[in-house]
């Protein structure tokens, strides 16, 4: 990551960019992200400048579960004519992410040789991602580096908006910074974008919102002035460090129930023959702690040691 | 038989609940007497770390008496409260006058209270020893501090042959039906325990010494009869036992003794 | 989830040398201890300020191993005790554990008077639907039809909705959870130790000795697995079809009001007499 800014270009082109809709095809915007992170927002200012414009504009959205965290994704198509409402792969002429994964997870709907990728470095890990109940087990987020998105894309940008707009004072004004960024790859006047930004937005929020969108406006400006970055990519997550549950039990106290044994969900516990609580599967214990809360009688404490290499090499 | 009067509860009060220990009980007979033995009362509860009872009768709770309020007024005993560090503090484990300081919530004592058995640390214990050791030292205590716990009032005892033993009403009662016998002639006296539990034994044998029979007039079939019974074996005891809900007269006193006196 | 904070350790709060304690192999009681002291530790409450008062009965035990201001009283009483204490201590946080007869048959009204009055209490009523230390008798939180000692044709009382009782008698806060859930239990004390009025928190324990032997329950960790099919957090119940509904024990926050507190009203009425 670029120390001294928030933005990295990952393969900026020199020449903006602007797609002119007045050619018979649409223009295609996928924007993409995770719930309540504003990426309907972001696509009814679009769809309202597009409008305004004279466009014929089709949009359509997906946000069922956006209030849990689920995907949200909002597909905006405007020009002369447009009949689906919906991009196909391979289709879309910008792709814009709030959420990192996100924006990766529909790269294929970008196309190949002309699309624009603009997306928000902002990680939000999905439960899912990580079954294993083992504390610090790895984490299944994306892992392509940025090496892997520039091959893929044309023209690309990786954007801590969530950043940026979190030094504005509002992290949620990270929608409308992207919004900035997107205003630099369409052809609509800059007075016009500012002029519906502040329709859209809650009152109370436009000073805010106003400095977003112009932070990410200037934002690309800066970063096609910039040379490629190659670890632009969202440094992984910090998982952490890698714990080895060990269970202390103090056999005085177990007094046989099994509730342990029966209950713990990776099965890794027997009464041994003092009918004592035993862990036989240490290689399989996730440190969950469910025997410990659950022993009536306080007998397990399960301790979380740092797995240490160190200790090993002493061995 | 409610509202009604009776001495129905001497021994409610001291055996009426689970488990062996000694109760203080003190049977005032007057508005005045129920006003000093509860300022005493709170004095001995503090002072003994002991519940007391406070018991007297239905007669004299609804009857109206001048008293001159005066003399002590207030509570003096004070609580001897926990000291010295935590670790080496055990709630139970006594001082020379065998009351154990007690611990107050918030000074870091952190103790446990139970009506179960218990050990000095204030745990619950079935050990033996354990246990008798501690029952043991909760008679102790109260008969170590008896001087003040005792208290008894003797009227024409030095000569008495007949000496009547009653508590509240009907030591009233009895208290006329003295001079109603005196003034006949009779060598009648009365004791009257304000501290009816323990029983000031001492006093009764002192105040009895010259009698030849003990009348107890009671509002029950015969309950502090049984004590003196048992305190006095070598003398006779006679029972006056009402049980009809009403209180004793003086004459019906006075009439028992003057048999009693000439019957000896 | 997962966090390097050290974790609550349980063994911190307990007096070690009574250990281990006197309860049954997997008697619930053990877990809703667990939660109790875990929501103190979150609270940060001081011992030597905490006071916990329990009465008759295995739930009634536990306070002997709570290393805080400790009261075991007599059946049916604690929250007369933790009545006079809290009125004469307001600087105690004073807690009552007490069982599902202790609490609601001998001490019924003590219950409903303390609901009533809104004293600043946190009252735990651990409910394994039966006198467990006795040995087995029907209580009055017993379901239909259970075998105890007492009805050994099974039992033919209604029993009682301990929670709805008290919300009825104007408990300022009331919930229920079941001692299988122990973080949500622990979650459940935590809000009504943070209530400023009466709290009654209604724990949903398991007697495996005699409940569960008595009515065939099967073992231990059975019994814990049941509490889970059986009770339904409040949130979820809406979302159940209606023929499963009957059998459902509504968990979590049941009942919560602002009435005002009895302690402090009391004082005040008390500072207003003194200034005139
Ligand atoms: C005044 C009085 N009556 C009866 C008893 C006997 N007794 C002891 S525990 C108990 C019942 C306890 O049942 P519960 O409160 O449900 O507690 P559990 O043992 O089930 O936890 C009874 C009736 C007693 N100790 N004191
Ligand atoms: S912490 Fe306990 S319950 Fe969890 S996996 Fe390990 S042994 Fe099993
Ligand atoms: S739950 Fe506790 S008491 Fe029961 S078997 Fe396991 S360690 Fe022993
Ligand atoms: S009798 Fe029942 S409630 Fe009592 S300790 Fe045993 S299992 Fe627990
Ligand atoms: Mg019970």
């Amino acid at each position: 990551m670029n120390e001294q800014s928030n933005v990295v270009a990952l393969n900026a082109t020199s020449e903006p960019t602007a797609f002119n809709a007045a050619l018979a095809e649409p223009t295609n915007v996928l924007i993409v992200g995770v719930g309540g992170q504003g990426v309907i927002l972001v696509s009814k200012v679009l769809a309202s400048l597009a409008q305004a414009h004279g466009y014929e504009v089709k949009q359509s959205e997906v946000h069922g579960m956006a209030k849990r965290g689920g995907t949200v994704f909002s597909h905006v198509r405007f020009g002369p004519r447009v009949w689906s409402p919906t991009i196909a792969k391979g289709e879309a002429d910008v792709l814009i992410a709030l959420e990192w994964a996100e924006g990766l997870r529909w790269l294929p709907h970008l196309k190949r040789d002309t699309g624009v990728f603009i997306c928000d470095t902002k990680r939000i890990v999905p439960p899912f991602a990580c079954r294993s109940r083992r504390p610090g087990a790895p984490m299944r987020y994306a892992t392509e580096t940025a090496e892997q998105v520039a091959a893929y894309v044309s023209e690309a940008y990786a954007i801590d908006a969530t950043k940026m707009a979190e030094e504005l004072g509002n992290e949620r004004a990270a929608n409308v910074v992207l919004l900035g960024a997107l205003s630099t790859v369409l052809e609509f006047a800059l007075p016009e974008w500012e002029k519906t930004v502040t329709a859209f937005v809650p009152k109370k929020t436009i000073a805010v919102n106003s400095a977003a969108f112009e932070l990410g406006r200037n934002w690309i400006a800066e970063a096609k002035n910039e040379p490629p970055s190659a670890d632009a990519a969202p440094a992984a997550a910090p998982v952490h460090a890698p714990y080895q549950p060990r269970l202390e039990i103090t056999d005085a106290w177990c007094k046989s129930c099994e509730i342990c044994v029966k209950l713990c969900p990776e099965r890794c516990l027997t009464l041994n023959a003092d009918r004592i609580a035993t862990l036989v599967a240490p290689e399989k214990c996730t440190g969950c702690r469910l025997c410990e809360w659950l022993c009536p009688d306080f007998a397990i404490r399960v301790h979380l040691d740092p797995e240490a290499p160190a200790m090993e090499a002493a061995q | 038989m409610p509202t009604r009067p009776s001495q129905a509860d001497i021994y409610q009060t001291r055996y009426g609940s689970h488990g062996d220990y000694p109760m203080i009980v003190l049977a005032p007979a007057s508005a005045r007497e129920i006003y000093d033995e509860t300022i005493r009362a709170f004095d001995l509860a503090e002072l003994c770390r002991t519940p007391v009872i406070l018991l007297y009768d239905q007669v004299i709770a609804q009857s109206s008496e001048t008293v001159a309020l005066g003399g002590r007024t207030s509570v003096h005993a004070t609580r001897k409260w926990a000291s010295g560090p935590r670790e080496a503090y055990k709630p139970y484990a006594a001082d020379a006058d065998l009351i154990p300081p007690m611990p107050r919530p918030g000074d870091g004592y952190r103790t446990h209270t139970t009506g179960l058995t218990h050990s000095e640390t204030g745990f619950p214990s079935q050990d033996p020893e354990t246990v008798t050791r501690n029952l043991g030292r909760l008679y102790a205590k109260l008969d170590k501090h008896r001087d003040l716990i005792d208290s008894f009032e003797a009227v024409r005892c030095e000569d008495a042959e007949v000496v009547i033993v009653a508590i509240g009403i009907s030591a009233r009662a009895a208290r006329r039906a003295v001079d109603a016998c005196r003034a006949e002639g009779k060598k009648v006296g009365l004791f009257r325990p304000v501290t009816l539990w323990p029983f000031p034994e001492v006093a009764l044998r002192e105040a009895t010494r010259n009698a030849k029979a003990i009348l107890v007039p009671e509002l029950n079939i015969g309950q502090l009869r049984l004590e003196i019974e048992r305190q006095l074996r070598d003398r006779r005891v006679e029972g006056l036992h009402l049980i009809s809900g009403e209180p004793i007269t003086p004459a019906q006193i006075a009439a028992a003794a003057t048999k009693l006196a000439s019957e000896v | 989830m997962f966090s390097d904070a050290p974790h609550f350790d349980v063994r911190d709060y307990l007096r070690k040398e009574m250990m281990p304690h006197f309860l049954c192999p997997g008697c619930g009681h053990g877990m809703a201890l667990r939660a109790l002291l875990w929501a103190i530790h979150e609270l940060n409450i001081d011992r030597d300020k905490l006071a916990v008062v329990s009465g008759i009965g295995c739930a009634g035990r536990l306070s002997a191993y709570i290393d805080a201001n400790t009261f075991h009283t007599t059946h049916g009483r604690p929250l007369a005790y933790a009545t006079g204490l809290a009125l004469a201590r307001p600087d105690l946080h004073v807690v009552v554990i007490t069982g599902d007869g202790d609490c609601l048959a001998i001490g019924g009204n003590h219950l409903i008077h303390a609901c009533r009055r809104n004293l600043k209490l946190t009252c735990l009523m651990l409910n394994n639907e039966i006198y467990g230390m006795t040995g087995g008798q029907v209580s009055p939180t017993t379901s239909e039809t259970r075998l105890t000692t007492t009805t050994p044709h099974g039992n033919s009382e209604p029993n009682f909705d301990a929670c709805a009782l008290a919300t009825a008698a104007g408990a300022g806060f009331v919930g229920r959870e079941v001692t299988r859930h122990v973080p949500k239990l622990k979650e459940l004390i935590k809000a009504g130790l943070q209530h400023p009025g009466f709290a009654f928190v209604e724990v949903v324990s398991d007697c495996t000795e005699v409940y569960g032997r008595k009515n065939d329950m099967g073992s231990s960790a059975e019994m814990v697995l049941r509490q889970k099919s059986e009770m339904r957090p409040s949130a979820y119940r809406d979302s159940v079809d209606e023929p499963f509904r009957s059998t459902d024990l509504p968990t979590g926050i049941l009942a919560q009001n602002n009435r005002p507190e009895y302690g402090a009203a009391l004082r005040a009425a008390a500072a207003a007499r003194a200034a005139k």
